[in-house]
Protein backbone atom coordinates (compact mmCIF):
# COMPACT_ATOMS: atom_id res chain seq x y z
CA UNK A 1 0.00 0.00 0.00
CA UNK A 2 1.15 3.24 -0.57
CA UNK A 3 -0.52 6.60 1.00
CA UNK A 4 -0.83 9.38 -1.32
CA UNK A 5 -0.24 12.20 1.58
CA UNK A 6 -3.28 14.37 0.25
CA UNK A 7 -5.47 16.07 2.54
CA UNK A 8 -8.27 14.14 2.92
CA UNK A 9 -11.81 15.95 4.00
CA UNK A 10 -13.73 13.69 6.63
CA UNK A 11 -17.09 14.81 7.69
CA UNK A 12 -19.90 13.09 9.62
CA UNK A 13 -22.99 15.06 9.51
CA UNK A 14 -26.55 14.11 9.83
CA UNK A 15 -25.55 10.10 9.96
CA UNK A 16 -23.77 10.37 6.99
CA UNK A 17 -19.74 9.40 6.80
CA UNK A 18 -18.19 11.84 3.70
CA UNK A 19 -14.85 10.39 2.92
CA UNK A 20 -13.91 13.09 0.46
CA UNK A 21 -17.15 13.28 -1.90
CA UNK A 22 -18.43 9.53 -1.55
CA UNK A 23 -20.85 9.39 1.15
CA UNK A 24 -21.79 6.21 3.35
CA UNK A 25 -24.86 6.38 5.40
CA UNK A 26 -23.89 5.78 9.11
CA UNK A 27 -26.93 3.50 9.99
CA UNK A 28 -25.74 1.09 7.21
CA UNK A 29 -22.24 1.21 8.21
CA UNK A 30 -21.77 -3.10 9.08
CA UNK A 31 -17.86 -2.49 10.68
CA UNK A 32 -15.49 -0.33 11.53
CA UNK A 33 -12.12 -0.94 12.60
CA UNK A 34 -8.85 0.86 12.89
CA UNK A 35 -6.29 -1.07 12.51
CA UNK A 36 -2.54 -0.33 12.19
CA UNK A 37 -0.49 -1.52 9.20
CA UNK A 38 2.94 -2.38 9.13
CA UNK A 39 4.82 -2.42 6.73
CA UNK A 40 6.63 -6.21 5.37
CA UNK A 41 9.93 -5.00 5.68
CA UNK A 42 11.72 -8.34 5.30
CA UNK A 43 9.52 -8.89 2.14
CA UNK A 44 10.92 -5.43 0.70
CA UNK A 45 14.73 -6.85 1.85
CA UNK A 46 14.01 -9.92 0.12
CA UNK A 47 12.25 -8.36 -2.83
CA UNK A 48 15.47 -5.74 -2.73
CA UNK A 49 18.16 -8.74 -2.75
CA UNK A 50 15.87 -10.48 -5.73
CA UNK A 51 16.10 -7.72 -7.88
CA UNK A 52 19.47 -6.77 -7.15
CA UNK A 53 21.06 -9.76 -7.31
CA UNK A 54 19.20 -9.71 -10.87
CA UNK A 55 20.99 -7.00 -11.72
CA UNK A 56 24.65 -7.59 -10.37
CA UNK A 57 24.08 -11.39 -13.14
CA UNK A 58 23.21 -9.74 -15.55
CA UNK A 59 25.91 -7.23 -15.26
CA UNK A 60 28.11 -10.21 -14.84
CA UNK A 61 26.27 -11.82 -18.01
CA UNK A 62 27.36 -8.46 -20.10
CA UNK A 63 31.12 -8.60 -18.84
CA UNK A 64 30.96 -12.42 -19.38
CA UNK A 65 29.79 -11.35 -23.18
CA UNK A 66 32.00 -8.66 -23.39
CA UNK A 67 35.27 -10.45 -22.56
CA UNK A 68 34.03 -12.69 -25.20
CA UNK A 69 34.70 -10.73 -27.87
CA UNK A 70 37.75 -9.36 -26.79
CA UNK A 71 39.91 -6.15 -27.41
CA UNK A 72 36.90 -5.51 -30.41
CA UNK A 73 35.03 -3.43 -28.18
CA UNK A 74 36.26 -0.35 -26.41
CA UNK A 75 37.14 -0.93 -22.91
CA UNK A 76 34.44 1.93 -22.14
CA UNK A 77 31.78 -0.23 -22.51
CA UNK A 78 32.60 -2.65 -20.06
CA UNK A 79 32.90 0.60 -18.18
CA UNK A 80 29.71 2.10 -19.18
CA UNK A 81 27.91 -1.53 -18.15
CA UNK A 82 29.32 -1.48 -15.00
CA UNK A 83 28.61 1.91 -13.83
CA UNK A 84 24.78 1.12 -15.00
CA UNK A 85 24.73 -1.74 -13.18
CA UNK A 86 25.76 -0.04 -10.31
CA UNK A 87 23.73 3.03 -10.69
CA UNK A 88 20.83 1.04 -10.79
CA UNK A 89 21.78 -1.21 -7.40
CA UNK A 90 22.33 2.49 -5.82
CA UNK A 91 19.26 3.63 -6.78
CA UNK A 92 17.19 0.37 -5.34
CA UNK A 93 19.32 0.72 -2.40
CA UNK A 94 18.14 4.56 -1.44
CA UNK A 95 14.30 3.24 -2.51
CA UNK A 96 14.70 0.24 -0.24
CA UNK A 97 16.10 2.59 2.44
CA UNK A 98 12.50 5.11 2.21
CA UNK A 99 10.55 2.57 2.06
CA UNK A 100 12.39 0.98 5.32
CA UNK A 101 12.22 4.05 7.14
CA UNK A 102 8.84 5.04 6.64
CA UNK A 103 6.70 5.13 9.42
CA UNK A 104 3.83 2.31 9.84
CA UNK A 105 0.11 3.38 8.69
CA UNK A 106 -2.84 3.40 10.63
CA UNK A 107 -6.23 2.94 8.70
CA UNK A 108 -10.02 3.23 10.08
CA UNK A 109 -11.15 0.14 7.77
CA UNK A 110 -15.06 0.41 7.23
CA UNK A 111 -17.54 -1.59 5.38
CA UNK A 112 -21.19 -0.80 4.82
CA UNK A 113 -22.53 -3.52 2.56
CA UNK A 114 -20.01 -4.35 -0.07
CA UNK A 115 -19.24 -0.82 0.28
CA UNK A 116 -15.47 -0.86 1.46
CA UNK A 117 -13.50 2.03 2.35
CA UNK A 118 -10.51 2.68 4.47
CA UNK A 119 -8.89 6.15 5.81
CA UNK A 120 -5.46 6.02 5.64
CA UNK A 121 -2.60 8.11 7.88
CA UNK A 122 0.61 8.43 9.57
CA UNK A 123 -1.33 9.89 12.43
CA UNK A 124 -3.00 7.34 14.99
CA UNK A 125 -4.47 9.70 16.97
CA UNK A 126 -6.74 11.05 14.09
CA UNK A 127 -7.37 7.47 12.93
CA UNK A 128 -8.82 6.83 16.82
CA UNK A 129 -10.71 10.06 16.67
CA UNK A 130 -12.70 9.13 14.19
CA UNK A 131 -13.13 5.81 14.73
CA UNK A 132 -14.62 7.11 17.96
CA UNK A 133 -16.82 10.01 16.15
CA UNK A 134 -17.94 7.14 14.02
CA UNK A 135 -19.31 5.11 16.80
CA UNK A 136 -21.23 7.90 18.59
CA UNK A 137 -22.70 8.90 15.23
CA UNK A 138 -24.64 5.79 15.42
CA UNK A 139 -26.79 6.32 17.81
CA UNK A 140 -26.50 10.14 18.14
CA UNK A 141 -28.07 12.06 14.69
CA UNK A 142 -26.88 15.06 16.08
CA UNK A 143 -22.99 14.52 16.04
CA UNK A 144 -21.32 16.99 13.27
CA UNK A 145 -17.58 16.26 13.27
CA UNK A 146 -15.37 17.52 10.83
CA UNK A 147 -12.05 16.21 10.36
CA UNK A 148 -9.10 17.18 7.39
CA UNK A 149 -5.96 14.56 7.94
CA UNK A 150 -2.88 14.28 5.65
CA UNK A 151 -3.51 10.84 4.37
CA UNK A 152 -5.17 8.61 1.96
CA UNK A 153 -8.43 7.38 1.14
CA UNK A 154 -8.81 3.82 -0.19
CA UNK A 155 -11.75 2.28 -1.58
CA UNK A 156 -13.12 -1.31 -2.96
CA UNK A 157 -10.95 -3.42 -4.28
CA UNK A 158 -7.65 -1.17 -3.62
CA UNK A 159 -8.29 -2.07 0.10
CA UNK A 160 -9.91 -5.54 0.42
CA UNK A 161 -7.34 -6.80 -2.45
CA UNK A 162 -4.35 -4.93 -2.07
CA UNK A 163 -3.75 -3.60 1.02
CA UNK A 164 -5.48 -3.59 4.48
CA UNK A 165 -6.70 -6.96 4.16
CA UNK A 166 -3.77 -9.08 3.78
CA UNK A 167 -3.34 -9.60 -0.22
CA UNK A 168 -0.23 -7.39 -0.44
CA UNK A 169 3.30 -7.92 -0.21
CA UNK A 170 4.22 -4.81 1.95
CA UNK A 171 1.86 -4.38 4.27
CA UNK A 172 0.37 -6.44 7.49
CA UNK A 173 -3.16 -5.31 8.82
CA UNK A 174 -3.90 -5.64 11.78
CA UNK B 1 32.68 -2.90 -36.62
CA UNK B 2 35.17 -4.66 -38.39
CA UNK B 3 36.63 -5.76 -35.44
CA UNK B 4 33.73 -6.32 -33.57
CA UNK B 5 32.42 -8.43 -36.38
CA UNK B 6 35.92 -10.13 -36.67
CA UNK B 7 35.62 -10.99 -32.83
CA UNK B 8 32.51 -12.50 -33.12
CA UNK B 9 33.71 -14.51 -36.09
CA UNK B 10 36.48 -15.85 -34.25
CA UNK B 11 34.12 -16.95 -31.63
CA UNK B 12 31.93 -18.81 -33.59
CA UNK B 13 34.72 -20.68 -35.32
CA UNK B 14 36.20 -21.78 -31.74
CA UNK B 15 33.27 -22.73 -30.46
CA UNK B 16 32.38 -24.71 -33.30
CA UNK B 17 35.89 -26.03 -33.88
CA UNK B 18 35.75 -27.17 -29.58
CA UNK B 19 32.70 -28.48 -30.75
CA UNK B 20 34.13 -30.65 -33.85
CA UNK B 21 36.51 -33.20 -31.97
CA UNK B 22 33.77 -34.74 -29.79
CA UNK B 23 30.99 -34.69 -32.39
CA UNK B 24 32.86 -36.66 -35.13
CA UNK B 25 34.12 -39.11 -32.77
CA UNK B 26 30.68 -39.58 -31.65
CA UNK B 27 29.54 -40.51 -34.64
CA UNK B 28 32.80 -42.80 -35.53
CA UNK B 29 31.27 -44.61 -32.62
CA UNK B 30 28.05 -44.57 -33.13
CA UNK B 31 28.78 -45.94 -36.44
CA UNK B 32 31.51 -48.64 -35.32
CA UNK B 33 29.76 -49.46 -31.80
CA UNK B 34 25.86 -48.53 -32.13
CA UNK B 35 25.52 -50.31 -28.38
CA UNK B 36 28.04 -48.04 -26.58
CA UNK B 37 27.63 -44.67 -29.51
CA UNK B 38 23.56 -44.32 -29.54
CA UNK B 39 23.40 -43.45 -25.11
CA UNK B 40 26.48 -41.61 -25.93
CA UNK B 41 25.30 -39.38 -28.82
CA UNK B 42 21.59 -39.03 -27.39
CA UNK B 43 23.75 -37.67 -24.24
CA UNK B 44 25.59 -35.29 -26.19
CA UNK B 45 22.73 -33.89 -28.48
CA UNK B 46 21.11 -33.76 -24.97
CA UNK B 47 24.52 -31.79 -23.09
CA UNK B 48 24.56 -29.47 -26.20
CA UNK B 49 20.46 -28.48 -26.07
CA UNK B 50 21.14 -27.95 -22.72
CA UNK B 51 24.77 -25.88 -22.80
CA UNK B 52 22.18 -23.90 -25.53
CA UNK B 53 18.49 -23.36 -23.60
CA UNK B 54 20.09 -22.92 -19.81
CA UNK B 55 21.81 -19.79 -20.65
CA UNK B 56 18.49 -18.18 -22.30
CA UNK B 57 16.50 -19.37 -18.95
CA UNK B 58 19.08 -17.73 -16.79
CA UNK B 59 19.14 -14.60 -18.70
CA UNK B 60 15.08 -14.59 -19.24
CA UNK B 61 15.34 -15.71 -15.53
CA UNK B 62 17.48 -12.27 -14.74
CA UNK B 63 16.02 -9.98 -16.74
CA UNK B 64 12.72 -11.05 -15.29
CA UNK B 65 13.33 -10.75 -11.76
CA UNK B 66 15.26 -7.39 -12.39
CA UNK B 67 12.63 -5.58 -13.92
CA UNK B 68 10.01 -6.71 -11.33
CA UNK B 69 7.86 -9.25 -12.99
CA UNK B 70 7.97 -13.16 -11.92
CA UNK B 71 5.83 -14.36 -14.04
CA UNK B 72 3.13 -15.65 -11.46
CA UNK B 73 1.92 -13.24 -8.56
CA UNK B 74 -0.35 -13.64 -5.96
CA UNK B 75 -4.35 -13.22 -6.40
Amino acid sequence: MSARYGRVEIRISQRVLWIGARGIPVPGITEFEAVRARWNRRGMIFDFLRRAGAWAGLGVVALVLLGCVGNAVPGWVSAACVLVVLSVIAFQIYHLARRVMAPDLWALTISAGVTKAAVVSENRGQVYNLSAQLAAAINDPAVDYRLQIQGDIVFGDKQVGDRLEGGDKYVFGG
Amino acid sequence: MQALGDALTSLILSVVSALLVPTVLLLILRRLMPVLGDPLWRAYCRLLTWLVVQPVRLIRLLIREAIGRRGRRRP
